[in-house]
């Protein structure tokens, strides 16, 4: 958390994630070069080489994208999740490396740049109207800088709302990269399976994405405010709290996390972590603080902050239970790190 | 308070999905008709003629 800056907070988990991840790059490297070779001989290593990084690093940029839905359809992705950054430099290193080899291999030995070659020159052998190499290097500029800003520092310093959004972009990238493979290689390697392959891709994680939305449209549309009271708003009944289980909602587009506690206290908090934006709802009720789901942020459930040394503290809301057992949340958010006396059941 | 920011993404997805869909598919309609060798003058042709 933010009592201090580490290059990489390692832990146990994250050293056996990173050993697999890599493990598996080399492997499928391997692999895939290995029977390149067999299969085509005439073919050099260095556009193996290219081949199989530029392979390497889609395929990876769709699990990243995938494990976002997952984790929300199936709590068991979570862990993924926790290190999906590690995943997203790896796959930069392999896309650089595939460019590095691309501009080696085409655009070197001319008078022009190799990078301006890369926009204006087609190696010579043009395939289509369409500039496929500038739509990669385009995408691996995106990738660059999601790369280099990846770390906390960046987050902390560009605040986790324009940090997300920024690395938002990675859907920029995705779909220049899709034109990229769709305008370059797809034009001479015109087997159907390639396209299909690309296509299932495509298709895959834009059913992900929406079935993931879908399966939670209850926390993520609006709370129907009453009129009976102008400032507070019905978000639940008192019978759909479970003890020590946060209930999302969201009124006013602002995300909520409710909570029931300690036998009869009631707390409502934002739902959206100070970290990343995760979600908090979604988390786990541990040692006395609501944890995020994501990377294990916690916040107190009476006053959204984070238990010391660390300084993160969230919105928190006024709660109160009518005489009709429902539960009714302010509709204004008090001042992050507020503290707010629970309701009792 | 941060806006909530799921429905930025299945806006994005709504209309990246159909978008990256439509490029792959224009593309491999598209594609280049790379010309096919023709057999020299008194040789058995190899291929198919055009």
């Amino acid at each position: 958390m933010s009592a201090s800056y580490k290059a990489v907070g390692w832990n146990a988990f994250k050293k056996r994630h990173d050993v697999v991840l890599i493990l598996s790059v080399l492997l499928f490297l391997a692999i895939f070069i290995g029977i390149g070779l067999l299969r085509q001989p005439k073919l050099t290593l260095e556009i193996l080489l290219m081949r199989a990084f530029a392979i390497a690093a889609i395929t990876l940029l769709h699990v990243i994208l995938a494990i976002g839905p997952l984790a929300r359809i199936d709590r068991r992705w979570l862990p993924l999740l926790y290190n999906r950054r590690h995943l997203g430099v790896t796959m930069f290193v392999l896309a650089l490396a595939h460019s590095v080899l691309a501009i080696i291999t085409y655009h070197t030995g001319s008078d022009l740049h190799p990078i301006l070659s890369v926009f204006v020159s087609d190696a010579g052998a043009r395939m289509t109207a369409v500039p496929f190499q500038a739509l990669g290097f385009l995408a691996l500029v995106i990738l660059f800088i999601m790369a280099a800003t990846s770390h906390d520092f960046w987050l902390t310093n560009l605040t986790a709302p324009v940090w997300k959004t920024l690395h938002m972009s990675v859907y920029v990238a995705y779909v220049l990269l899709v034109g990229h493979v769709a305008f370059g290689v797809l034009q001479s390697e015109t087997a159907a399976l390639n396209t299909t392959l690309m296509g299932a891709g495509i298709l895959g994680l834009t059913g992900l994405h929406l079935f993931a939305a879908w399966s939670q449209r209850n926390i993520d549309n609006d709370i129907e405010t009453t009129a009976d009271d102008s400032e507070y708003a019905v978000v639940c009944r008192v019978a759909d709290l479970e003890e020590n289980v946060p209930l999302g909602a969201s009124l006013h587009g602002e995300r909520l996390a409710l909570l029931l506690y300690e036998g009869n206290k009631v707390s409502c908090v934002s739902g959206v972590c100070q970290h990343q934006n995760g979600p908090l709802a979604e988390g786990q009720f541990k040692y006395g603080c609501l944890t995020c789901p994501w990377h294990g942020y916690q916040y107190k459930p009476h006053d959204g902050t984070s238990p010391e040394p660390f300084t993160e503290k969230i919105p928190t809301f006024d709660v109160k239970i009518d005489d009709q057992d429902r539960v009714l949340v302010r509709k204004h958010p008090n001042p992050a790190g507020t503290p707010v006396e629970p309701a009792l059941i | 308070m941060q806006r909530y920011h799921r429905k930025r993404h299945r806006l994005m997805w709504l209309l990246l999905g159909p978008l990256a869909l439509i490029l792959l598919i224009y593309a491999a309609v598209n594609r280049p008709q790379w010309p096919t060798m023709q057999a020299s003058p008194g040789e058995a042709p190899t291929q198919e003629a055009p």
